[in-house]
């Protein structure tokens, strides 16, 4: 036993021996260079070599402490041990965090590396991952992001823009986003952000869906459409596809469209991707398809004719009834008054319903006596624009409605235009005509309907 | 002979009472395309007599806005832009806005009122139509309306309402009338365009260019790597195959190199250069040298400005061992580089 344990204890003195007489004693006094065969040499041997160390100049990094001790401080402290000669690097706005500090080490080795630009890491993504966790819990990655090259968009050192970026940010999406470039240009509705900050909606990174945006439709565009969220969530009567996911891209492009509200197609377009079908609004009511409403009618009513539903009706919610843009009596009776009539005044003057005479106003006159006035403008019981007016589409001129709903009846209108005027058989009066070139007189009394045969009965 | 005179005056009945009743159903309160503008006379706003008359060869925009709604004043602001736009075009140009509340005249203001000579702006009329005498005489329904008539007086547009497409239909069917070229049809113009940039071309695109920003920074590996992303989208581009193939040529890869740019159909002449300097340099890296001569000198010929072709040549010449040659091409590539002639004596 003692034997055995004793030829060990030969064996590693015997060891200790050899390697103290092969090894190489640290030098006491100051160096030509330090990497030699003996010292220091796999910092040469590497592919990347910083070039003082390739050319065995360490004194242009390190001067001697104690030579005796073979202790070495460096030459220069802080951020000019590399300044010195690296200034370029550092002499723009923005600086990365580490060069301030002189730290520059954590990206780079300062002797050699088998990596490009003597990296610690095998590529820069790897590396600049270390500190910038920019892609955790994404699904969809920017193209550099994807293949790792981060300096495609950034600088390493410094830049003159934000963020280390290489190009101001409104110009370096286009430097490879050109299509989109050249297409914006060709538009005279381009949503703000698409003009010079593509990162107000998209992270330049990546995203958990495959466009990047930073967040989904509404609540993104609320981030800016504050006004828009505040109608859509508080309105009397809301417009539920704009609350959707992704519901403001059902009628809205991101970027531009030849026309205002940067809208993707025809308003009416959009409106029949749902409203060419009977459409849910509470349990007990139902609103018809549109499609029908219009479905061969002769007379189209100008915004309906135009496509443009939007001439009366507002998308984001409103609080008016059927999302109406403005005031407008769901009655057939309704105590004059111009608030009552604000979206017909949209766009047709309140004079039609002001002006007891004209010649020019109107074509609903007896001579020149306004006819409109005459219906609509009593205190009591005027008729409203619905009482003869049908809103959508009608087969009778100027939209006149066949009938009306009045209470379970539906009262008929009986309209007949002539060239010079009209005349009406209707529910709501004896027949009259009106007659703008000689005006018609309606002041005789009716001649009683002569009975076609008296049936006694019981 | 009595039959022939029966026959003119029943003729003449005839068409007399057509034109009656033609006249008569197309007398609706709109105006219609096609017809002629009605004559008129009107005071604009700074009392002055505005007439306007047939045959004055200019174009006619007639504006009518009501002072007080919403859809007036965002028409005006359109038409503001849009007329403003138009600068050398202004003189044949006549505007007038008629409003119906002369106490409101700011939704409109007559400008510029001092057209500068050199550069004449359009001048505009603001009729106070308070007793819509203009409206009764256009047959005007709702306000805004716009109507445009062509240098001929005949009515080109009529159009109510302030909808989604007033900017580009006014601007449409203005240039049609002073026949300013436009790339819209402007039958057309209130037809919904959007941005299209998510097409296969246009990804094909974003990788090409951002295969030449890695080129610069000297990735080209990546480089190449996009390059590939960007064929495989769109493999029928001339463009992106030449771009890979020279990227391909530029490392030393040949082989590769000719068998990407081989029966592509050069459009260009520039491209039919750039063609066949990539094919010159992948054929000297095969080692048939004398081909990549001729590939060579022809690109040198459609593009006698580029330093890369010369270059290339140079190094076809260096191969072959001919040594004088190699440098004055060489030389010649310099020259192209930096601009001017340099001193060969330097050089040698």
């Amino acid at each position: 036993m003692l034997n055995k344990f004793g030829n060990k204890l030969v064996v590693v003195l015997i060891c200790l021996l050899v390697s103290y007489g092969l090894a190489v004693e640290k030098p006491t006094t100051p160096q030509q260079t330090c990497v030699t065969g003996e010292c220091h040499a796999d910092y040469g041997k590497k592919a990347f070599v910083h070039a003082p160390v390739g050319l065995g100049d360490c004194k242009a990094c390190h001067k001697p402490l104690k030579p005796e001790e073979h202790t070495y401080e460096y030459a220069r402290q802080g951020r000019d041990l590399c300044e010195y000669c690296h200034l370029e690097q550092t002499a723009k706005k923005v600086v990365h965090e580490p060069l301030k500090t002189g730290d520059c080490m954590q990206c780079h080795d300062p002797h050699s590396s088998d990596n490009k630009f003597r990296l610690p890491e095998k590529t820069v993504a790897s590396l600049c991952a270390q500190c910038h966790k920019v892609t955790e819990g994404f699904e969809f990655l920017h193209g550099p992001t994807a293949i790792g090259e981060c300096t495609v968009c950034h600088k390493s050192h410094s830049s003159d823009h934000k963020s280390l970026l290489v190009a101001e940010q409104s110009e370096l999406c286009f430097a490879c986003h050109v299509v989109t470039q050249d297409e914006l240009k060709k538009y005279e509705f381009v949503h703000e952000p698409a003009k010079n900050d593509c990162i107000g909606c998209h992270n330049p990174h990546g995203a958990s869906n495959s466009k990047m945006v930073k967040d989904f439709a509404p609540y993104l565009c609320y981030t800016c459409h504050k006004d828009i969220q505040n109608t859509a969530e508080n309105s009397m009567y809301q417009h539920s596809v704009v609350s959707d996911l992704d519901g403001c891209l059902k009628c809205h492009t991101p970027h531009a469209s030849s026309v205002k509200f940067i809208l993707k197609s025809e308003p009416i377009t959009i409106c029949m991707t749902c409203h060419d079908k009977p459409q849910e609004i509470t349990k007990d009511e139902i609103l018809p398809a549109f499609t029908e409403q219009i479905k061969d009618k002769k007379f189209l009513h100008g915004p309906v004719k135009d496509n443009d539903c939007s001439g009366c009706h507002v998308t984001h919610g409103s609080k008016y009834f059927k999302l109406l843009a403005k005031e407008y009596p769901p009655i057939f009776y309704a105590p004059f008054s111009e608030k009552n009539y604000e979206l017909c005044f949209g766009c047709h003057p309140k004079d039609l319903v002001w002006t007891p005479e004209t010649n020019n106003l109107t074509d609903f006159r007896n001579g020149s006596t306004n006819l409109h006035f005459l219906h609509v403008n009593k205190e009591r019981r005027g008729r409203t624009c619905r009482a003869c007016h049908q809103t959508h589409a009608s087969d009778i001129p100027k939209h006149i409605r066949e009938t009306v709903p009045y209470g379970m009846w539906e009262l008929p209108v009986g309209f007949t235009k002539t060239t010079t005027g009209g005349n009406c058989i209707s529910g709501c009066h004896l027949p009259k005509d009106y007659d703008r070139e000689k005006a018609a007189d309606n002041s005789a009394p009716p001649q009683a309907a002569k009975p076609t045969q008296q049936t006694s009965g019981t | 002979m009595k039959f022939k005179k029966a026959v003119i005056v029943i003729s003449v009945v005839t068409i007399c009472w057509f034109l009656t009743v033609r006249t008569a159903k197309c007398s609706g309160r709109r105006i219609s395309i096609g017809n002629k503008l009605p004559e008129f006379s009107a005071s604009d706003v700074s009392g002055n007599l505005f007439d306007y008359k047939h045959g004055s060869g200019k174009v006619f925009l007639a504006v009518f806005l009501s002072s007080k709604q919403e859809n007036s004043t965002k028409a005006a602001a359109d038409i503001k832009e849009i007329v403003s736009k138009l600068a050398a075009q202004a003189k044949r140009l006549s505007v007038v806005v008629a409003v119906n509340d002369p106490n409101n005249q700011t939704i409109f203001r007559s400008e510029p009122n001092e057209p500068n000579p050199n550069e004449p702006g359009v001048v505009v009329h603001v009729v106070a139509d308070t007793e819509y005498k203009l409206w009764g005489k256009f047959g005007i329904i709702a306000t805004p309306t716009v109507i445009i008539s062509d240098t001929n007086d005949t009515v080109l547009w009529v159009q109510a309402g302030h909808g989604y497409d007033f900017n580009p239909m006014v601007h449409a069917r203005l240039n049609q009338a002073l026949g300013i070229a436009q790339e819209i049809d402007p039958n057309e113009a209130g037809r919904v365009r959007t941005v299209k940039n998510a097409t296969m071309d246009a990804r094909a695109i974003r990788h090409m260019q951002m295969a030449k920003m890695l080129q610069e920074k000297g990735r080209i590996e990546s480089a190449i790597e996009q390059m590939r992303k960007a064929r495989e989208l769109d493999p029928n581009s001339p463009k992106l195959a030449l771009e890979l193939g020279k990227l391909l040529s530029a490392t030393g890869r040949g082989k590769e190199a000719l068998e990407v740019i081989e029966g592509i159909p050069a459009i260009s002449r520039q491209d039919k250069a750039e063609l066949l300097t990539a094919s010159g340099s992948a054929k000297r890296q095969l080692g048939e040298l004398d081909k990549a001569e001729e590939l060579l000198i022809q690109a040198s010929k459609l593009d006698t400005k580029s330093g890369r072709i010369f270059f290339e040549l140079g190094k076809v010449y260096q191969a072959k061992g001919e040594v004088e040659k190699a440098m004055l091409t060489y030389y010649r590539a310099l020259t192209l580089v930096f601009g001017c002639e340099l001193n060969i004596s330097e050089l040698k």
